[in-house]
């Protein structure tokens, strides 16, 4: 391992933040914290974006790796110890003083630290907490910190960074522990999941200390995260979004984030480097997400072993809604809230407005476009006073292209992943 | 001579005092039966049937103004007045005004005004307090500072409407213990702030008057060169979208900031 001691923070902090990209941040803190006037900083729920890189992703924070030094093997990471890489650490003097200067000319609204492993968990572990304690103490920074923990690091060390950062992440990695197991065999289920409920459940005593003690120092405020690579080892759809499901049910996440795999290094094991990162099928599985989290939908209910992966065509409620004709048509003056929220082009605005408005009066068709309801996607799946908007066919075929050529916004990567999709059905449907 | 049959054009001076010292003295002509409008500058031509007023700015006029606005009509009326009075649009004068007669005038007390979208004025009332608000909100992240000497931080910013005196509550806020100054290069004028004190605003000024000028913009500052690169190299090349990046982070605002900059480190 080439080891650069003497390396200026120019070349520490490309070297260490070019490591850290794929890291998925999230741009809003969730966290109300006002300055008191003593330090310098404060918190913004709602985040505040500083700045947009060239590919389109808001800048907030100081995303950046204390050390890629690391004595694990994950296969799919530049850092792993088998790469012949440039390697540095940035001192905990270093990483609060960048932080706090970066911090007071306004380029960010705090830091996210992650590192490798060097040397051993508790090592990295004490050098990260000690980082976020300069920041804290000698700098009285009271901005946003988000720190990750080290996979097999002991338990206090956690709760110390707990009571520092304001969200604490573990990565999950893969879905599977089988793809664990032969993708990053110096991780384990264990070793991700402990360190996980022990966060969720100290979070738990917290809410309740702090219900006594309006004072009590807070741990982790912005509850934890964790991400997941997808397309790296052959895992379905389905397993990962039960895995999802699971982590938010079982560990209290606060949110699952998933990121498309990037072949960056040259492996037996993994895909072939050249292919382009699965940027649409990440957009699928966030859109699969924000179903559970919002709508109201089970895993089971969007995928099954039987369909193991989402439809890249089609996003995950409108398929979800041509899969299950038989729940449709919705009349929209009597059908409970939930089921309206399923309906195709429903969100949890129009969804609200609906039910408001029809407590009045009974709702017709210009009543849902006067209060808003947008109808060309939705018009397949309801009635109002038992009537269509026009006669249409509930079938599936004919449903299916109608919804195709309303097209769709997609984020650019899947949007041209999508042409490509739409281009085989074409030809499939036509032969 | 104002007579009822005319117009009343107030003319006023371009900041939220100007506007709201104009709203208190346009209320009388209001009430028998004028219509009011309010400018921020002369009108071009003569106009038939309406008469001019240049009125000058007044604290205390405007301090009343806001203060029964707020306490009859709530705060979301008063942040959208104030908002809309900041903002670089003509009209903006008249859009509050008309707005807070409707609201108060006639004895009535219609704190759901900002509702009424049907009403031209209230609609573009809310139009500026959305493009305000937006301004403001992209500059809570795209102000940049630059230490000059040890113990000053200095912004230029370049806002199409006139938020400054808005930007300052976040910013005591959040450094408090700075000396920091914001200054609108546009409107030469500037935001200062004491470490441990209290904001003043101070207008016409221009660059060689701002504390350690000497050093601005020509002295570079060595963390915008650690800035430059770091938002360089957390670019993911596979997903590069300049047009992403361009609609979230417009041009007009790269101007002053750092990591926009030509000739930085590379
Ligand atoms: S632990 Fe694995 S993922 Fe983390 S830096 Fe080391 S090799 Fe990379």
């Amino acid at each position: 391992m080439i080891v650069q001691e003497s390396m200026g923070l120019m070349d520490k902090l490309r070297i260490l933040s070019d490591a850290a990209k794929y890291d998925v941040a999230c741009t809003s803190s969730g966290v109300d914290r006002r300055g008191d006037g003593k330090g310098i900083g404060n918190s913004i729920a709602a985040g505040i974006c500083h700045s947009f890189s060239g590919d389109g992703r808001c800048i907030s924070l100081l995303k950046v790796l204390y050390t890629n030094e690391c004595v694990f093997d994950c296969k799919y990471c530049v850092n792993r110890s088998s790469n012949d890489i440039l390697r540095t650490s940035f001192t905990p003097e270093e990483i609060s003083r960048l932080t706090i200067e970066f911090y007071r000319r306004n380029y960010i609204e705090g830091l996210f630290l992650s590192s490798g492993v060097k040397r051993s968990p508790d090592e990295t572990m004490e050098e990260l907490i000690r980082s976020v304690e300069l920041l804290r103490y000698r700098y009285g920074f009271q901005g946003y910190v988000h720190l990750k923990a080290i996979p097999g690091a002991s338990p206090d060390l956690i709760q110390r960074a707990g009571y520092l950062a304001d969200r604490m992440s573990v990565n999950l990695e893969l879905p599977t522990a089988e793809g664990l197991k032969k993708l990053a065999p110096h991780k384990s289920r264990r070793t991700i999941l402990r360190p996980m409920k022990q966060i969720q459940m100290h979070q738990g005593e917290n809410q309740q200390e702090l219900a006594l003690y309006r004072h009590a120092p807070k741990f982790v405020p912005a509850g934890q995260s964790t991400q997941m690579i997808i397309g790296a080892a052959g895992e379905s759809d389905y397993q990962i979004v039960s895995v999802a499901e699971a982590l938010y049910r079982q560990f209290s996440l606060k949110r699952v984030f998933y990121s498309a795999f990037v072949a960056v290094n040259e492996d037996k094991d993994l895909p072939a480097p050249g292919q382009g990162p699965p940027l649409l099928r990440e957009h699928r599985l966030y859109q699969a997400d924000w179903l559970m989290r919002f709508y109201g939908f089970r895993a089971e209910e969007l995928l099954s072993e039987r369909k193991p992966n989402l439809n890249l065509l089609l996003d995950p409620k409108c398929d979800w809604a041509l899969t299950h004709l038989d729940k449709f048509p919705v009349e929209i003056n009597t059908a409970e809230y939930r089921m309206l929220l399923r309906v195709p082009g429903i969100g949890e605005r129009s969804a609200s407005r609906i039910a408001r408005a029809r407590i009045h009066h009974s709702l017709d068709f210009p009543d849902l476009k006067k209060i808003g309801v947008v109808l060309k996607r939705a018009l397949y799946f309801i009635t109002c006073n038992g009537r269509m908007m026009y006669p249409t066919r509930l079938e599936e075929g004919y449903i299916l292209r109608n919804m195709l050529s309303l097209g769709e916004p997609l984020p650019p990567g899947a949007a041209e992943e999508n042409y490509h999709q739409l281009s085989l059905f074409e030809d499939f449907s036509l032969g | 001579m104002q007579e009822d049959y005319e117009k009343a054009v107030l003319v006023c001076e371009d900041t939220m005092e100007g506007i709201f010292s104009a709203v208190y003295d346009g209320w009388h002509w209001s009430v028998k039966g004028c219509p009011v409008e309010i400018r921020t500058e002369e009108p071009r031509g003569p106009e038939l049937f309406c008469t001019v007023h240049h009125i000058p700015s007044d604290q205390e006029k405007s301090e009343k103004v806001l203060r029964s606005v707020r306490r009859k009509l709530g705060y979301a009326v008063y942040e959208a007045v104030c908002f809309a009075a900041v903002s670089a649009h003509p009209e903006k004068g008249t859009a509050v005004f008309r707005t807070l007669r409707s609201a108060l005038g006639y004895g009535q007390c219609r704190r759901d005004i900002l509702e009424d979208l049907a009403d031209p004025w209230v609609n573009l009332l809310m139009k500026l307090r959305t493009r305000v608000w937006r301004e403001l909100d992209h500059y809570y992240g795209f102000v940049r500072f630059r230490a000059v000497g040890r113990e000053i931080l200095l912004s230029r910013i370049t806002p199409e409407n006139d938020i400054l005196l808005l930007l300052a509550p976040h910013f005591e806020n959040r450094f408090p213990r700075e000396n920091w100054v914001i200054f609108d290069g546009r409107r030469k004028k500037a935001l200062f702030h004491p470490a441990k004190g209290k904001c003043t605003l101070r207008t016409g000024i221009s660059v060689e008057e701002l504390p350690a000028s000497g050093h601005y913009p020509e002295r570079a500052d060595e963390y915008e060169d650690l800035w430059r690169e770091f938002c360089k190299s957390i670019t993911i090349r596979e997903r590069s979208n300049p047009g992403l990046q361009q609609q979230m982070l417009p041009l007009r605002f790269r101007g002053d900031m750092p990591e926009f900059a030509e000739g930085g480190s590379r």
